[in-house]
């Protein structure tokens, strides 16, 4: 009998407007939006390559101490999957003067704004009239009375419904991927295709919730146009509303610094502050330590005293002693000013994220939201993908740090009067790779928000189940 | 005749289950956005005050536009702090984009309740004026009386129109009233006659969703059918052209990424300040510094005046694809209007690059005297209108035109049977 409702609630979504209109807007509207996107992508990622050969040909050709962390900045790689979801659009961001304003007022189209907003939107014009549509046509009560209960009614329905909702949005979701799996340009590693079933399967238990809202809205109703209005009263709540209010309502709860405030803070500590306490010391030092050599490079520039480093043997190890102490002052001196910032700006790092987290567990509370999070998650194009970049990235300039002053120490060995803005060969410096998420890590991180997605899902439908057994059929 | 039917109109679905749902939703919606959008509004205001500069310091900062409350658009990233120095205008993040969901989710200001919702439920008002009537076997009836095609249609077109304006227009007054009484806001003559371009610019946008759902209504002979093509006309419109935009013209139109120009500047500051040492090495302290920082200004123009152009004509092509939605139009429109939109920002934005180039002798140390300070005013509606809201405005109301003409032709020959 199950089976048989399933069949007839398949076939009359498939004769209905309603399907053409789910099946252009899938096949197209998909399709399209991923073509662009790859292509867009393609560029993107042109220009990537072009960039890290720019700078890495810059540094082999200007590279100095003083300033190697402004010269080789870790550049991030547009994500694979931006064909299929932008996430975290970094050209909204606005960082720098010339950034593009559009993408602020009109973010792009892609996969996840189609499924998030139409699809949910088309499921649930799928399911308001499922039961009180059957109730004005006098269908149920005849179908109640040939003996079948309500709960295999109530399923066959589910069921049917999403899945002759599903077939074109299939169609179109596997057509644009072959699309983007195909693309020259587009090289995936081995574990990403594991994130396209995961992606189709959020996709679907995602478009199911919404469903079965629709459906819990017509067990509430006795008539369509009723159950059609407070199936688009939840949907806006649910997907326009509850998301959008919940960063903004986090971030008045929550209130943190100001970023630039902590900005300026951190570059008055680490360089001019700095900067007054090394001259300081520096001066200290050649008073306690180095007054003979004090006296004698009083107004000497830097050609000079090599000059005299190179024809003075005694002056020479004397500098040499001076510039040793000098370093170990800087570096000192550099490591107390950076613990500092780096204090300030881990409180700071701690304020923000707290901000974060409850910002999304306030948007939790919707579908729509945790389905951002799955797909910006799983595809490395959220937050989570952010943490990781700029830790990633941090611990690169670490790592790019030490070998710097291992050259620049080779180099001082060889002349002591070797200085910071001097040419430092750093063609054998290592090169900034960002190591993706394992899916199986992103699979963890997603859970919560599937399971929560599955959540949605029972409680409507259960929602609907203990409605419609109370439900009047005539 | 016409009097009379707008009068039925408005009675017949003034009591209705639809009209209290759907003014209650936007009842919730308004006062939502509004506490939201205040927030942010008092947040950023703070942030303002926090970062003022000093007297005779070269950086920028100009406050928040109070009307920002109803369309924030551009002003989170208008206001933030400029660094002006001999590298050029440094940026530094808003204080929004510390918390990424900004990013993920849109803004729910005043904007986005008219763009989005007031649409909606103009079409959900509006999509079975005709076909429920000829559902109900009311229709013929309305014929055999006498009434004419014309001004039944008029009749439904002004009737459902005004259950949707008028209550979102006394809501809407009640709360800029409200704001208008709260800290930091305030309401001069030119804050009032913006609202009233705001107001007049959401009936006209209401009216344009009204018509497009009596078009649908006299294009079909069932409600549910009727319905469906509302909400995708709806989609289209608000998601799916707007948003085909931005795709289309970065498609259409080859523009360097911002990251490649900000790397360009840094290099080649960067390589303009080690060549001044090496040179000084040789030459002596002091003398480089001068064809340094000439160095510097002549590299970031050459790359901004390259740049620029290109990115100035994507937004206009984006600006022409977003416009084929009413959505789009009224977005431009409004954000125009509160000087919180593309306009306004290119205009600071040039603003500042002026205040750079008058005063870079002065920042760089090269002349003596103090820093003339940027006196940026945000542009006046007269200008607004002359420049950009006009074109904007005339789409709505062709729109409009459009959509009562097709409804006017398909009506015409509707089978009331």
């Amino acid at each position: 009998m199950l089976s048989l409702i399933i069949k007839k609630e398949i076939h009359d979504n498939l004769l209905n407007l309603r399907f053409v209109a789910t099946c252009v807007v899938s096949i197209i509207l998909i399709i399209s939006s991923i073509i662009v996107l790859t292509d867009n992508y393609e560029d993107e990622l042109r220009d990537y390559r072009s960039r890290v050969t720019t700078q890495d040909n810059f540094i082999d050709q200007f590279g100095h101490f003083n300033r190697a962390g402004w010269m080789a900045v870790p550049l991030q790689e547009p994500s694979r999957f931006q064909p299929l979801v932008l996430g975290i659009d970094r050209e909204a961001a606005q960082e720098n003067f010339v950034s593009n304003p559009v993408p602020v007022l009109f973010s792009r189209l892609d996969f996840l704004t189609i499924v998030t907003i139409i699809m949910s939107l088309i499921a649930i014009l799928f399911a308001y009239n499922s039961i009180s549509g059957e109730r004005e046509g006098g269908l149920l009560k005849q179908m109640l009375s040939t003996g079948v209960s309500r709960s295999t009614i109530l399923l066959g329905k589910f069921i049917g419904g999403n899945i002759s909702l599903l077939i074109p949005f299939t169609i179109g979701i596997v057509s644009g991927l072959l699309y983007f799996t195909v693309s020259s340009t587009v090289q995936l590693h081995s574990m990403d295709y594991g994130v396209f079933p995961l992606l189709l399967l959020a996709s679907y238990i995602y478009i199911a919730a919404f469903y079965g809202l629709g459906i819990l809205f017509s067990t509430r109703s006795h008539s369509s146009n009723m159950a059609v209005l407070k199936s688009l009263f939840a949907w806006t709540i649910l997907v326009l509303v509850l998301p959008n209010i919940s960063p903004f309502l986090a971030a008045q709860i929550y209130r943190i610094p100001s970023w630039t405030k902590i900005q300026q803070e951190v570059f008055r500590i680490t360089s001019e502050e700095r900067d007054e306490i090394i001259r300081k010391q520096e001066r200290e030092l050649l008073q306690t330590k180095f007054p003979d050599l004090a006296a004698t490079i009083a107004g000497m520039n830097r050609n000079e005293i090599q000059a005299k480093a190179q024809s003075d043997a005694a002056f020479k190890q004397r500098f040499a002693e001076y510039a040793k102490d000098y370093d170990e002052l800087v570096r000192d001196v550099n490591t107390r000013q950076h613990e500092q910032a780096g204090k300030i700006r881990a409180a700071f790092d701690e304020a923000s994220k707290y901000q974060e987290k409850l910002a999304t567990f306030f948007a939790s509370i919707s579908p729509f939201s945790n389905l951002i999070f799955i797909a910006t998650d799983l595809t490395e194009s959220g937050i989570e993908a952010d943490n990781r970049w700029e830790s990633q990235s941090s611990s690169f300039s670490r790592t790019l740090w030490t070998y710097m002053e291992a050259r620049y120490n080779t180099e001082k060995g060889r002349n002591p009067a070797f200085g910071y803005n001097d040419y430092l060969d750093m063609r054998d410096r290592p090169h900034f790779q960002y190591q993706p998420q394992a899916i199986g890590e992103r699979i963890g991180l997603v859970l919560p928000q599937v399971g929560l997605l599955v959540l949605f899902n029972l409680l409507f439908f259960a929602g609907a189940f203990v409605s419609f057994l109370r439900y009047d059929v005539r | 005749m016409l009097g009379t039917l707008i009068k039925k109109e408005i009675l017949e679905n003034l009591t209705t289950y639809r009209f209290f749902i759907l003014t209650g939703l936007l009842f919730v919606l308004i006062i939502v956005s509004i506490i939201v959008s205040y927030g942010d509004y008092r947040l950023r205001m703070e942030n303002y005050n926090l970062l003022r500069p000093e007297p005779n310091s070269p950086n920028v900062i100009i406050p928040p536009s109070s009307l920002s409350i109803f369309a924030k658009g551009l002003d989170a990233n208008m206001g933030r702090l400029y660094e002006i120095s001999h590298l050029g205008i440094g940026v530094h993040r808003s204080q929004q984009s510390v918390n990424r969901l900004f990013s993920l989710f849109t803004v729910p200001d005043m904007l986005f309740i008219i763009k989005v919702m007031l649409a909606l439920i103009a079409i959900l008002f509006s999509f079975d004026a005709i076909t429920s009537e000829k559902e109900n076997g009311t229709l013929k009836l309305l014929f055999a009386s006498g009434s004419q095609r014309t001004a039944l249609l008029f009749g439904k077109l002004l009737g459902r129109f005004a259950l949707v304006c008028i209550p979102f227009l006394l809501l809407f007054l009640a709360i800029v009233i409200v704001v208008s009484l709260l800290p930091d806001v305030q309401p001069d003559s030119y804050y009032w006659q913006r609202i009233g371009v705001i107001l007049l610019a959401s009936a006209i946008y209401t009216f344009v969703f009204s018509s497009i759902g009596l078009f649908v209504s006299s294009l079909v002979h069932r409600s549910t059918n009727s319905m469906m093509i509302g909400l995708a006309v709806w989609v289209l419109f608000v998601f799916i052209v707007p948003q085909m935009g931005t795709t289309g013209a970065k498609a259409l139109i080859d523009v360097p990424p911002s990251e490649r120009v900000e790397m360009q500047g840094r290099l080649a500051a960067i390589k303009a300040i080690y060549e001044r040492i090496q040179r000084e090495r040789t030459s002596g302290e002091g003398r480089e510094g001068r064809r340094m920082v000439q160095e510097i200004k002549e590299a970031n123009s050459q790359i901004f005046e390259s740049y620029r152009p290109r990115l100035n004509k994507r937004i206009d092509v984006t600006k022409t694809i977003v416009r084929c939605s009413p959505s789009g139009a009224l977005m431009f429109l409004v954000t125009d209007v509160t000087n919180t939109g593309l306009h306004e920002e290119l205009r600071l934005k040039n603003a500042m690059t002026l205040h750079l180039n008058r005063n870079f002798n002065r920042i760089v140390g090269l002349e003596k005297g103090s820093i003339e300070p940027l006196q940026y005013r945000r542009e006046s509606l007269s200008e607004v209108v002359y420049k950009s809201i006009f074109i904007d405005a005339l789409i709505l109301v062709l729109f409009s035109f459009v959509f009562i003409g097709l409804a006017m032709v398909t009506f015409l020959k509707y089978d009331p049977r």
